[in-house]
């Protein structure tokens, strides 16, 4: 068995608006095994990105435990958070608002090693940077350029070698190829994939792209307004989806085989509000399988076969 | 080849430079395009290969400057729509030929009720009382699914699908013979993405219409459209119809496009992305614009650049193909 190296047990983060509570985060359990990828799938507002947020420790949990090494860092502080940041790091969705603007592709990638006092000398932080664009296919002629002069594929490659530069253990990505053009999406995934097998590190893969979710992780999780609705296997999940809502999705993307046109199935209405969710399924107003049972309470994640685990009260 | 009263719009040899600081930014270069009543046409290609470009000289939206329209023709109904004059124009927009763009917050005023921004159209392109224009505005509302009660709500009060619908009821509120949709659903979710693209399909039909939808996303252009023309620098170097141009690639960057994408069905496979990057558009090379990255290309592709033509079932702009037997490799 491969060694766990992140779990999160009942996350919940909620957040206090003008008109009640917002569930963003309601409870989910999942674990990382050491250099595996976890996809994290569902559109806006199911509570992704904050459940990443939650793992980074941006922001702080209302409820459950997030441990990492088999250390609980739900709540530490100070010198032991800054420690732990070295550990875990982020590649951001928008390479355009995630940079300095007014920093070099240098000073960028220098930060998080000037934050730690990685390097002794100019000479070894120079070896160092440029050894981390060379990880990262930059060339060496854009050392001394700015944000603004570089495209998005390689604005996205600065965000990846800033990320590398402490060697953490667990990289999580928010929708890191979402804003990138089809060829350039498809280099920097195969540089995630590559790096990955190099230096046997793990991901949280944050994403609506269920293609792309497909392509790089080993499991994968369907979240709905705040839940975990399924939680499977790559190959299981793609091949047997079981909950409503991810066969929804599943046939909602459009392919590009135009001789096997697929049945999609057309969900209705738009995800509701998470702001105080009733006591009951958190599809169940656009479930086409909806029984009475949906409306009486929430259903649990329950482990219908080895590894695949589905909150559905009807399935 | 139909009958050329069968055109909706008819461009030949378009091209648009911008104008600036830096140098010309040569956004078209000699666009060829007919469209068909009643059909859909997909123009795909990467950021800045000229895909909206094309669609605001169509509308005659390109800023000015830095824009200018170089040369050409866009002919629609036996008119030259860049000669035509200012106040023509205007009648046009909106009425005949409508946009919807991909960003649906941006575009509708917020301050304004989504009712009365659907009227709006209906009181400066046709003589129509306020009364009226209102009763037509509530029925465009349901027509793309929303309850006309909500006609007095403001933009933000919608979600992002919701905005869309507005967007395409405003859009089709003068049953335009041509429809521009620049992204319209890349800023949705997919459920939602395929319930509106469901809804454009559908009305298409229902008013029957012609449509350009513009996109970046393949698996869009095989579920919506009939022809597809694949653009890249400021040209289009293949075109055809959907069925051919997928199943029979012809260009070495539609190949480069398609093996790009990760399936959800062979999953794991490497891929296989185009190397480089499009060339910047200030300074195009000599020959084809793609041949620097380009794993086909010989001496010739850097010399001249290959007129679109004829070729086995579709049209491709490529020099390989004089070659005796080529054939490219094939997708993944």
């Amino acid at each position: 068995m491969a060694e766990e190296l992140i779990r999160v047990e009942n996350l919940k983060k909620h957040f206090k608006t003008k008109y009640g509570l917002l569930y963003a985060v309601d409870g989910i359990d999942f674990s990382i095994e050491k250099g595996k990828t976890l996809g994290l799938v569902g559109e806006s507002g199911c509570g992704k990105s904050t459940t990443g947020r939650l793992i980074m420790r941006l922001i702080d949990s209302t409820g459950g435990k997030i441990i990492f090494e088999e250390q609980d860092i739900t709540h530490i502080k100070g010198n032991e958070m800054h420690e732990l940041r070295r550990e875990i790091q982020m590649i951001f969705q928008d390479p355009f608002g995630s940079l300095n603007p007014r920093k070099s592709v240098y000073e960028l990638i220098n930060e998080p090693l000037r934050w730690y006092n990685v390097c002794k000398s100019k000479a070894e932080e120079k070896e160092k940077i440029e050894s981390l664009m060379e990880t990262v296919g930059l060339a060496q002629r854009f050392i001394n350029t700015y944000p603004h002069e570089l495209d998005g594929g390689r604005r996205q490659r600065i965000g990846v070698a800033r990320a590398l530069a402490l060697d953490p253990k667990l990289i999580v990505c928010d929708e890191p190829v979402s804003a990138l053009d089809v060829s350039i999406q498809a280099q920097i995934l195969n540089l995630l994939q590559d790096l990955q097998q190099e230096r046997g590190l793990t991901f949280l893969f944050i994403t609506h792209d269920l293609a792309v979710v497909n392509h790089l992780s080993d499991d994968v999780a369907v979240m709905y307004l705040g839940k975990l609705v399924e939680k499977a296997p790559v190959n299981e999940i793609f091949s047997n989806p079981l909950h409503p809502y991810t066969q929804a999705l599943f046939s909602a993307i459009p392919s590009i085989d135009v001789d096997n046109k697929r049945e999609r199935i057309l969900l209705k209405g738009e995800i509701s509000s998470p702001i105080n969710p009733p006591n009951e399924c958190r599809f169940a107003k656009r479930c086409i399988y909806v029984q009475d049972i949906c409306r009486q309470k929430e259903p649990e994640l329950r482990e219908v076969s080895p590894g695949h685990f589905l909150s559905c009260a009807v399935k | 080849m139909t009958a050329k009263n069968d055109l909706v719009l008819d461009i030949s040899d378009l091209v648009v430079h911008y104008e600036t600081m830096e140098g010309t930014v040569k956004a078209l270069n000699g666009v060829n395009m007919k469209i068909e009543h009643g059909r859909t046409l997909g123009l795909v290609g990467e950021t800045g290969a000229g895909k909206t470009t094309t669609a605001l000289s169509i509308m005659r939206l390109i800023p000015d400057p830095p824009g200018i329209i170089k040369s050409g023709k866009i002919m629609f109904e036996g008119n030259d729509i860049l000669k035509l004059p200012e106040s023509k124009i205007r009648e046009l927009r909106g009425s005949k030929i409508s946009m919807i763009f991909q960003d649906p917050m941006t575009s509708l005023n917020p301050v304004i009720t989504v009712g009365e921004q659907i009227a709006e159209v209906y009181r400066v392109h046709e003589t129509i009382s306020i009364k009226q224009a209102e009763e037509k505005a509530n029925e465009m509302l349901e027509l793309v699914g929303i309850p006309s009660q909500r006609s007095c709500e403001y933009p933000h009060q919608f979600s992002g699908g919701m905005r869309q619908r507005v967007m395409i009821a405003i859009a089709l509120a003068c049953n335009p013979k041509l429809l521009i949709a620049d992204e319209p659903t890349t800023a949705l979710d997919v459920t939602i993405q395929s319930q509106v693209l469901d809804l454009m399909k559908e009305l298409i039909k229902k008013l029957d219409m012609s449509m350009i939808m513009i996109t970046h996303d393949l698996g869009i252009v095989a579920e919506v459209c009939d022809e597809v023309m694949v653009m890249y620098a400021g040209r289009i170097i293949e075109q055809g119809s959907v069925r051919n141009v997928f199943k029979n690639t012809l260009h070495p960057y539609t190949e480069g496009l398609f093996n790009s994408l990760p399936s959800i069905h062979n999953e794991k496979e490497r891929l296989k992305p185009i190397p480089g990057l499009m060339p910047d558009p200030i300074e195009l090379p000599l020959g084809c614009a793609f041949a620097p990255r380009c794993s086909y290309a010989d001496e010739r592709c850097n010399k001249g650049i290959p007129e679109i033509r004829n070729y086995d079932t579709h049209s491709v702009a490529c020099y390989a193909y004089d070659r005796p037997g080529f054939k490219l490799r094939g997708r993944n």
